[in-house]
């Protein structure tokens, strides 16, 4: 197991830095100059070439572009991840104060899919055509049809605009009269809609791979002959066929990782959730590449984390599988 | 005679009374106090030292937490108010200026503030190296930088190489301290923890930036010179979408948001909630016509452009019918310089005649193709671009509409924002648009501050276009001591700009705020000039 970990985190490294590479490199291949990012020269005249070329110099943009990547990297690892060319904050300063909010957000999101989809492919399985199966799978259709953004719109202009029963923006009322405890549930309550809205399509998707995985082994011969033994039919399901149906939904959540944490970035802006994925699309809609760059490589990082303790989970949840 | 002890009644009562009153004042002012106003803001400050930086979220938070010299920008009214400057006296030659301070304030960690603060605030603004993102070229008079000096704590004597007009006007840019900055060389100031934090300042609030909350906390500054504010706290809470600012309006999660106008029917039925439209004087909507193209060189090409653009139609479709259409260069009747001139009625049978005189005939496909025009080559199509950076840019389609019906193919080319500046922004020239459409704002008062946009060399035009007759008006008029004599060379080249249509002149921009009704506004005055939505915002105050 010790030298799997270790072989697989190595991979992860590997991987961390192509990522890096082609981001680098498509990134500043791109057009446009983040020097009109730094000194916004529409609202700035008399900024001389001058004093233009000695910022350039400064932010180091006129060395070649693989000097700038090995000064970048260099920086990287021993944790200087550059200044935001738009706020000029320290970005690993301004990432690590906001990725806590986007994990909060996409572990409630992984949390709610998993509840909500295990149970409801179960019972789509176990009464397979049934008036509850055909609701469950329409809805799941559904879920997986419609987008995210719309969807979100659509939750806050029901739950919050209408009924009033839930807030429609931010992490938090930002009141000053809370207890600790008044505050764990404004903020558990201000996660209700954005977490609804990010979960959806993965709710719906890994509901209809349960439903599938679960007729597959419910057609084992395992389970024929737990039936076979007299064994109660909720026993049968739960302790005999659930359990292995549910690897697949393993890998399943390592594959999802990606679309919650991309996902977060739409989510939280519609909702002003002040997460990482805010942070990411401002970067890039300001060619703000040192931001891209640190925000790209922490997403890899979660995401490559996420499916190696996926795989590592599979150890406990399949005792057949062992690793070298 | 008069009767002493009757006179020491009427005395005593008139005192009680005036006691009286004066308690009663007190107690009717005292269920102000108190308080936290949400008020919305649509971006990430991208930093908090004023003039470093200005997105919207920034020049709010200024508003609350930084002061000027004199009240307002160039978008004020003719009369300046004091803030920190208490009062100036001017040479006879309108050259010298000399600032007499305030006394007792204080900035926010309680240093005070001095004629030293002044001058360290000037000099940074005017270096290159402290990188300010606006305002710089208004501390320079004919390209010369104005010469701050400390006479004592409070007085500070500004000297230009050149008489300045409206001194205070132009240099309405938020003050910074010097004590915090010292030790620090003025290229890094930038990367001060105040850049992130939010930078001490002088105003009624005291900014604090939590990035992991996503708002700008503004708490009451206790030793405001202008007295305590009424409210406790101002929280700047940052919603980028649009229509999640209005819903968290609806839902009372703010109390305060500004509103586009493509909202305000829904505004309109939301109880509870007033709102405040400023059809302002002093910004508008211009759609760039690059006159430095061959096709687009001709005067009457773009003329031709002014007449085939239904402005009314644009403006009922595009801001739901407010604002006015521009009657001249100068944005509205805040310039003092302001008279409408002939308009550019909506007559694309006069567009037509003007662009076939110019020398382009009718193409086969309905496209004008060149004939004899000067500068493009016989047989070419009328094929412009129009650069932007929305993916669904009314201005584009309203222009290829009205232009196409007169034979000007107009394509659309969509780009981000770091392309779009690197093609198109001042300081590149030539530029890569052919059309455009920019809001540009607070002009103000003096015409002088027009230079910018008609008056100056191509590279620095946000539309590459260069007239020496312009530079020349703009250079002598600006350098005229009264206003009255400014004036009349700035109604005369009006007329003539309007002649040349560098721009195609489109309508004046509005400001509107919705707020609730437990929000209470009249003492603060609204004015939507920059920097600030009210020009005291320490009288804001908010029912329980």
């Amino acid at each position: 197991m010790l030298g799997f970990l270790v072989r697989r985190i190595g991979m992860c490294i590997l991987v961390l830095w192509v990522i890096s590479v082609l981001t680098f490199i498509l990134m500043l291949l791109s057009p446009g100059d983040p020097i009109n990012i730094y000194i916004n020269p529409e609202v700035s005249r008399s900024i001389t070439p001058e004093a233009i070329e000695m910022l350039r110099h400064k932010m180091g943009l006129d060395r070649p572009l693989i000097l700038q990547y090995f000064h970048w990297i260099g920086n990287f690892v021993q944790g200087n991840w550059g200044f935001s060319f738009l706020s000029k904050a320290p970005v690993l300063r301004d990432i690590l104060l906001r990725l806590p909010n986007t994990l909060l957000l996409s572990g409630s999101a992984l949390l709610l899919s998993t509840l909500v989809a295990i149970p409801v492919g179960i019972m789509s399985a176990v009464k397979q055509y049934s008036f509850l199966d055909y609701v469950a799978t329409t809805t799941a259709f559904f879920g997986i049809s419609i987008p995210r953004f719309w969807f979100a719109l659509m939750l806050t202009y029901v739950f919050a605009v209408q009924l009033r029963w839930l807030p429609s923006t931010g992490m938090s009322s930002v009141r000053f009269d809370l207890t600790a405890w008044g505050h764990f549930v404004d903020v558990v309550r201000h996660l209700v809609l954005p977490t609804l809205a990010l979960a959806l399509p993965s709710m719906a998707s890994w509901a209809r791979y349960q439903r599938s995985s679960l007729l597959e082994t419910l057609g084992q011969d395992y389970v024929r002959t737990a039936r076979a033994k007299g064994l109660r039919e909720r026993i049968v399901i739960v302790r005999h066929a659930a359990r292995n149906a549910m690897i697949p939904m393993v890998t399943l959540a390592g594959l999802t990782l990606p679309a919650l944490v991309g996902g977060s970035y739409i989510v939280e802006t519609i909702f002003g959730w002040p997460g990482m994925g805010r942070l990411g699309l401002n970067a890039i809609m300001a060619r703000d590449y040192p931001v891209i760059m640190g925000v790209t490589m922490t997403t890899a990082a979660v995401v490559l984390l996420g499916n190696l303790l996926a795989d590592v989970a599979y150890v406990f949840v399949d005792p057949r599988i062992q690793y070298q | 005679m008069i009767n002493r002890k009757r006179l020491t009644i009427v005395v005593a009562f008139l005192m009680t009374m005036v006691l009286l009153a004066g308690m009663v004042a007190w107690g009717q002012d005292e269920h102000k106090y108190g308080g936290t106003l949400y008020f919305r803001a649509g971006q990430e400050p991208p930093g908090l030292i004023p003039p470093l930086t200005g997105n919207w979220t920034d020049l709010y938070v200024y508003g609350f937490c930084s002061e000027t010299l004199a009240w307002g920008g160039l978008g004020f009214p003719a009369e300046l108010r004091p803030v920190l400057a208490k009062s100036w006296d001017v040479s006879e030659d309108g050259k010298v200026w000399t600032l007499h301070l305030r006394e007792g304030v204080k900035w926010h960690d309680g240093v005070p503030f001095t004629a030293d603060d002044v001058v360290f605030w000037a000099e940074a603004q005017m270096d290159p190296a402290f990188g300010a993102a606006y305002g710089i070229d208004l501390f320079y008079v004919n390209g010369e930088p104005l010469k701050f000096e400390k006479i004592d704590d409070l007085t500070v004597r500004v000297t230009a190489v050149a008489p300045v007009r409206n001194l205070l006007a132009q240099i309405a840019i938020p003050l910074i301290p010097k004590h915090p900055f010292e030790g620090w060389a003025l290229e890094d100031i930038v990367n001060h923890p105040m850049n992130q934090t939010g930078c001490l300042g002088t105003g009624p609030f005291i900014p604090e930036y939590r990035p992991d909350e996503g708002v700008i906390i503004l708490t009451a500054f206790e030793d405001y010179w202008g007295g305590r504010p009424y409210l406790d706290r101002i929280v700047m809470r940052i919603i980028p979408d649009d229509e999640a600012g209005l819903a968290a309006l609806q839902t009372g999660e703010i109390d305060w948001s500004y509103v586009w106008t493509s909202q305000m029917d829904i505004v309109k039925q939301l109880e509870g909630i007033s709102y405040w439209i400023q059809e302002s004087g002093d910004s508008a909507r211009i759609m760039a016509i690059n006159s430095s193209k061959p096709m687009l060189a001709d005067e009457r090409t773009r003329q031709a452009i002014m007449y085939a653009l239904d402005r009314e139609t644009m403006l009922d479709n595009i801001q739901q019918g407010y604002g006015q259409v521009m009657a001249s260069p100068w944005f509205g009747d805040m310039c003092s310089a302001y008279e409408p001139l002939t308009p550019y009625e909506y007559n694309p049978t006069k567009a037509s005649e003007l662009l076939a005189a110019v020398g382009w005939v009718p193409g086969g496909d309905g496209i004008l193709v060149a004939q004899n025009v000067e500068g493009v080559e016989p047989g070419t199509r009328f094929s412009i671009e129009y650069h932007t950076r929305s993916t669904n840019d009314a201005y584009a389609i309203f222009a290829q509409q009205y232009l196409g019906a007169v034979g000007i193919e107009v394509t659309q080319v969509t780009m981000d924002r770091a392309t779009y500046s690197a093609l198109n922004n001042p300081g590149v020239t030539p530029k890569a648009f052919d059309l455009r459409v920019a809001g540009y704002g607070s002009k103000g008062v003096d015409a002088a501050s027009y230079t910018q946009l008609y008056g100056t060399s191509a590279l620095n035009s946000s539309w590459d276009f260069e007239d020496p007759i312009c530079q020349a008006v703009f250079a002598y008029a600006s350098g005229l001591l009264t206003q009255e004599e400014a004036d009349v060379y700035y109604k005369a080249i009006a007329e003539y700009i309007w002649e040349k249509v560098p721009a195609a002149f489109l309508w004046t921009r509005v400001w509107i705020y919705a707020w609730n009704e437990k929000v209470h506004v009249d003492e603060a005055v609204l004015n939507a000039q920059m920097f600030t939505v009210f020009e005291n915002p320490a009288k804001i105050w908010i029912e329980d």
